[in-house]
């Protein structure tokens, strides 16, 4: 659309402009008397405003009349100087073609204006990484890879987009590339832009609901019983008390204000000791008076008046010392205190929730139509990228296409997905040429209701996924092209501040092509909706899950539980580990004590697998964590950590163990000063008992202690490091990773040349009966110039000794370098 | 001579004799490795050994083998059987007719394409329609037998899912699918993960810092020549099944971050508040640090200041730290946390001497719920 704009409007542009130049319709800032080329040209913008004004009427009456070139008409005055006479003048001289050349920049102007600001590149970055390793799946072959990545950020109308293109392959033709290319708006940057505009535009206190009852209550109160003790004062003092009541001013306000100030207030016209000076003075004058004597009435009434009024003074300040010790002691000043720093926090909260930003930036800000329709654009991306619906529906889904959510001001949503998803995505994957599970498909997605999918909701949605329609590279030798349906509710309603429980439900169903005879297609439909709907089999192909999260402040404790049901017939292609034919549950808690410094973390799941609806075998799985954590000061911890798995199958009531792990950690991580430099210390030590079988009956055990070590101490710039693993296993095997191995590396990192930093190690690693290995490893990291900077890595062995043939693994290296685009369109 | 010629004829007799019993069809197929879903009854192959090409359609039909039910019967359309080895390409198989039972195994492979526990029989009849050669059968038929027994997902154990440790060289480990194919070998990606990015997108497209394959058993040590991994970054990981070129199955995708410090305030404060000498009465609060400035307008010298606990007004703080004023405007923040005396909750008033015996003063409450 955009294009054909830009003609138009050019030309449109153009005659109003070169009309302006002709008619001097005296544009505001046009000065009459400059005849020079500069002096006809008044501000483009100011001149496209005045004169399309003016010219919208006057070109057609100028047009229209039949005089149009007659000499009467240019003498008019509404025309100061006639179209023609200002074309030859304008072109005709020698110094036309200047004149020409100075229209055609200024339209270019308009045009870059007009037309510039709509792209804009905010930032961009290019890098290129590459790796060398050895490929275990081709005994001893060592593999490159390379990948090249491109990014920008960009602001398309004034709307924030990142842009992203990424090649990836292997340095041989055997396997083949990775493209991707993907879009998307970047909502977060979106919101912050509109935030930033909104800064000064409105009072965040409005956003805040008023103090809690109770506290408004408890102020009231309070304030109401001194009120009523500084009245009481009256009898004693009379109507000046109302003065001074009134300096005071509000009482609720006195419950936080010093006794100090205040008195510090009330005393600025007296001097310190006032009352004592005055006191003494009126004695004396007041002996005076008893003995007879003649004194200044005036003097001592006004001195009396004084003194009575630093006596109210004195005594209201002692009442207000008194009336906050009370509140204080009630607990009432620290509970106000708490309420404002929570009112600051609530007020942060809802400034900063996008529900709020949206909202005022409709209210006080001027948005474009389109600002305005990407307000309620939760999610737009186009290219590769991942669909994230829900626990049930198309959840971590790597999809090629559009996938797009919508969340109006009625709290309105809808969600949109089209694209492909292909087995075989990542570059790792191209060297295997068969999935089992293959579900290479094309598909579409719908899913609206009410509420965000981030906070309560209620979401119908329907998926479909037609399978059999994409190739990967390799090509599958055949596949049963068929369309999986994929219906689901999801309704989440929130608890409190944070916890909410989630409640969804799914059913599919499949429907077979039946490629060039396909059986009637109404009857197909009917029966693929019947085993969505129908009671038979109802169980079968349904799945169930239950999500219930909420933390409690006064237990202080975290706690999410979970309930799974797929049925034995449920197939979700959006969705890749849902599997069919289990139930599972978990809980996991979290709680704190001794203020935070002890935290105890539990998990559990337990799973049940069944396969068929017929037949008893059922497989049993247990596993949990079991973590304690002490937390010291600077960061250090002690933690203790338990984790038992287990997996049983039971057929006829008999329970055979397939198999378990159990582990035992104890990990402590330190920061300390050795000598006054900065020391670190991580040390972990675990037990390990594990076993299982494999489809032959025969079994695998092993059991292993593990040992991490890392220690580092800083010396100005450079830092000193050790690392060590060790792992101790109790059995020896052909296998080289169940062999007892140690592994130990020691080395510096420092700087230099100022935006360098670079680590060389010396490393040592054996493997009881295979190999023992020495070596170097080197980093390199920094900036070559102010936009690019670099990465190197490099670990190279020789095997010392070589007991049995092993992988030549000997050399891992990996480089990159990246370019950053300095921002643009400033 | 007559018996040389003879003898030839025998022989000649004799190799024409069973030449149409060697010209025949067989129809192969792995239960056990693809008996498992109705995609992998499409790997049955034929083999031609008959001298010319022939037309035909196959039917597969699979069955319980214990209840004789039918599970499904797929009936491709007409393709060519050449002379060789022959496989059911996609658009055929594509174009072929499924029809299920009405059993709940039926329900099951005809909704997610694999078949549930149980003993199958899977027979595949070959009918020719069109043949160059008389003699050839019209019907060839091959059963198999297999005893299915679909696998438990394979669940991952160590590090757990959201872990945060110190361990830049972590071991993994993972529970094991059962029954775990004896010539299985197991997969595993590590790599780094962008902040904003989707767990699938990292493990697809990110490049993996470990990769490796080949693994034999259930746990994988840190590789050797791998580079450590990096505080702060977080991670995410999978392991996948495969058996030679075939991927059986992938795990979950779990993170963890390498974390060895709790998250620390920023020393970079919302505001200083001003000391004065006149109290205004209000409390101010201190999360952890204290934040104050005052204006010196005498030359610098080190800050004569104290701090009491208003509930022990005789007592004044120890072990606080020293602090030097310059002249003019001094902003100063002290980490009361690294302070042992303070106690979440009270309440403290700072007090500072200046020359003159000038004294400016703050009341605080200080919060520190760890």
């Amino acid at each position: 659309m955009l294009l054909y704009l830009k003609p138009f409007t050019s030309v449109t542009i153009g005659i109003f402009l070169f009309l302006n130049v002709c008619a001097q319709e005296n544009p505001p800032n046009q000065e009459s008397a400059d005849t020079s080329a500069h002096g006809r040209f008044p501000r483009i913008r100011d001149s496209i405003r005045q004169t399309a004004k003016s010219k919208i009427l006057s070109v057609p009456t100028l047009i229209g009349s039949p005089d149009y070139f007659s000499r009467s008409i240019l003498q008019k005055d509404s025309l100061k100087t006639s179209v023609t006479q200002k074309a030859v003048s304008y072109l005709g001289s020698n110094t036309s073609f200047n004149r020409l050349n100075l229209l055609n920049n200024q339209f270019a102007s308009i045009q870059k204006q007009l037309f510039a600001s709509p792209l804009k590149i905010l930032e961009s970055e290019a890098s290129y990484n590459g790796q060398v390793n050895s490929l275990l799946l081709d005994s001893g072959k060592s593999y490159a890879v390379n990948q090249f990545y491109i990014s920008q950020s960009l602001s398309l109308y004034q709307i924030p987009v990142n842009v992203s293109y990424r090649f990836q392959d292997y340095a041989t033709p055997l396997y083949p590339a990775v493209n991707n290319f993907s879009s998307d708006f970047d909502k977060e940057a979106f919101l912050a832009s509109m935030q930033k505009k909104l800064v000064g535009k409105f009072n965040p206190e409005e956003l805040v609901s008023d103090l809690p009852g109770t506290i408004d209550n408890a102020k009231a109160a309070a304030a109401k019983t001194f009120s009523n003790e500084i009245s009481g004062l009256k009898s004693k003092y009379g109507d000046i008390v109302k003065k001074y009541q009134q300096q005071l001013g509000d009482p609720q306000t006195l419950i936080t204000k010093d006794t100090k100030g205040l008195r510090q207030e009330l005393m600025k016209n007296y001097s310190p000791g006032a009352i004592e000076t005055k006191r003494n003075l009126f004695d004396q004058l007041q002996t005076r008076v008893n003995n007879g004597e003649q004194v200044d009435r005036a003097l001592l009434d006004r001195l009396k008046t004084e003194i009575s009024e630093l006596e109210l003074i004195d005594e209201l300040i002692r009442k207000v010392d008194a009336q906050k010790q009370q509140w204080q002691q009630s607990g009432l000043i620290k509970k106000i205190s708490e309420n404002e720093l929570a009112k600051k926090v609530k007020i942060n909260e809802i400034a900063n929730a996008p529900a709020t930003i949206k909202k005022l930036a409709r209210e006080k800000l001027n948005l474009t139509s389109i600002q305005k329709i990407f307000l309620n654009i939760n999610k737009l991306s186009l290219g590769q990228g991942v669909a994230n619906q829900s626990a049930l529906s198309s959840n971590h889904y790597l999809l090629n296409g559009i996938n797009t959510e919508f969340l109006n001001q009625g709290n309105t949503y809808l969600g949109l997905m089209f694209g492909t998803h292909n087995d075989f995505n990542s570059l790792p994957d191209r060297i295997f040429s068969n999935f089992q599970q293959a579900s290479s498909n094309l598909s579409t997605g719908l899913k609206f209701g009410k509420g965000d999918p981030s906070g309560a909701h209620s979401h119908v949605s329907f998926n479909t996924f037609k399978i059999g329609s994409q190739q990967n590279s390799y090509g599958l030798p055949s596949v049963s092209a068929r369309t999986v349906s994929v219906f689901g509710l999801d309704n989440r309603v929130d608890i409190g501040k944070g916890g909410y429980i989630n409640f969804e439900v799914s059913k599919s169903t499949s429907k077979f092509e039946m490629g060039a005879s396909p059986p009637d297609s109404f009857q197909q439909n009917k029966s693929a909706v019947n085993a969505l709907f129908s009671g038979e089999n109802f169980y079968q192909n349904l799945a169930l899950n239950v999500d219930y999260q909420n933390y409690y402040k006064t237990l202080d404790l975290d706690h999410r539980m979970f309930i799974r049901y797929v049925g034995t017939a449920y197939y979700n292609p959006g969705n890749y580990f849902l599997p069919s034919g289990g139930k599972e549950t978990g809980t996991q808690l979290k709680k704190s004590f001794f203020r935070k410094k002890l935290v105890a973390n539990l998990r559990h799941n337990l799973r049940e697998y069944k396969f068929s609806e017929n037949g008893d075998q059922r497989w049993l799985n247990s596993s949990a964590t079991v973590d304690l954590r002490w937390k010291m000061r600077r960061g250090e911890y002690l933690g203790i950590r338990y984790q038992p798995t287990k997996m049983t199958r039971s057929q006829a009531e008999i329970k055979t163990l397939m198999s378990r792990s159990n582990r035992l950690s104890a990990e402590i991580s330190m920061n300390k000063k050795l000598f006054t430099k900065p020391y670190r210390n991580y040390l972990s030590v675990s037990f390990l008992e594990n076993f299982y079988t494999v489809s032959d009956s025969s079994t695998i055990q092993s059991n292993a202690i593990l040992l991490n070590s890392f220690q580092s101490y800083q010396i100005k710039t450079y830092s000193l490091f050790w690392n060590l693993s060790y792992n101790m296993a109790d059995n020896r095997s052909q296998y080289v990773f169940f062999n007892s191995a140690l592994n130990s590396d020691i080395g510096l990192s420092y700087a230099f040349l100022k935006t360098m930093t670079a680590s060389s190690s010396l490393t040592y690693s054996k493997v009881k009966s295979w190999y023992e290995q020495a070596g170097l490893r080197q980093t390199l990291s920094g900036q070559l110039k102010e936009n690019i900077s670099f990465n190197f890595y490099i670990d190279a062995r020789v095997n010392l000794k070589e007991y049995q043939q092993y992988y030549q693994d000997l050399i891992r290296a990996e480089w990159g370098i990246k370019y950053h685009f300095k921002q643009m369109g400033k | 001579m007559k018996r040389i010629i003879l003898k030839y004829i025998i022989v000649i007799c004799l190799l024409a004799i069973p030449g149409p019993l060697s010209a025949q069809i067989s129809i192969q197929f792995n239960p056990f490795v693809h008996g498992r879903t109705l995609d992998g009854l499409s790997t049955v192959q034929i083999m031609n050994t008959n001298f010319g090409n022939a037309r035909g359609y196959l039917i597969c039909t699979a069955k319980d083998a214990t209840s004789n039910q039918l599970i499904v019967q797929i009936k491709t359309p007409l393709f060519e059987v050449r002379n060789g080895m022959n496989i059911i390409d996609r658009t055929t198989w594509g174009n072929s007719r499924f029809n299920f039972g009405k059993s709940q195994q039926a329900f099951q492979l005809q909704n997610t394409g694999r078949f549930g526990e149980g003993e199958f029989e899977f027979c595949f009849e070959l009918n020719i329609d069109e043949s160059k050669s008389p003699t050839l059968p019209q019907t060839y038929e091959n059963c198999f037998v297999q005893q299915n027994q679909p696998m438990t997902p394979m669940f991952l154990v160590d590090p757990v899912d959201g872990d945060e440790f110190c361990n830049r060289r972590p071991n993994f480990m993972w529970q094991v699918p059962v029954p775990a194919p004896a010539d299985g070998r197991y997969r595993l990606i590590l790599t780094e993960i962008g902040p904003k990015q989707d767990i699938a997108e990292a493990i697809a497209y990110n490049l993996p810092i470990i990769n490796q394959s080949n693994i034999p058993v259930n746990l994988l040590q840190y590789p050797v020549s791998t580079p450590d991994l990096k505080e702060g970054h977080r991670y995410v990981w999978q392991v996948t099944l495969h058996n030679a070129s075939t991927i059986i199955t992938k795990s979950e995708i779990w993170t963890f971050t390498v974390k060895c410090k709790e998250d620390q305030t920023p020393l970079a404060p919302p505001s200083y508040r001003e000391l004065k000498e006149k109290a205004e009465g209000d409390f101010y609060i201190a999360e952890k640090l204290l934040h104050f400035s005052l204006h010196n307008p005498y030359g610098a010298a080190a800050l004569n200041y104290s701090i009491v606990d208003l509930s022990q007004p005789g007592r004044p703080v120890k072990n606080l730290p020293a602090l030097q004023m310059t002249a003019g405007l001094n902003k100063f923040t002290i980490d009361l946390s690294e302070i042992k005396e303070f106690k979440h909750d009270k309440e403290y008033l700072l007090i500072v001497k200046l020359i003159n015996n000038r004294r400016v003063e703050m009341r605080f409450i200080y919060k520190n719920q760890q």
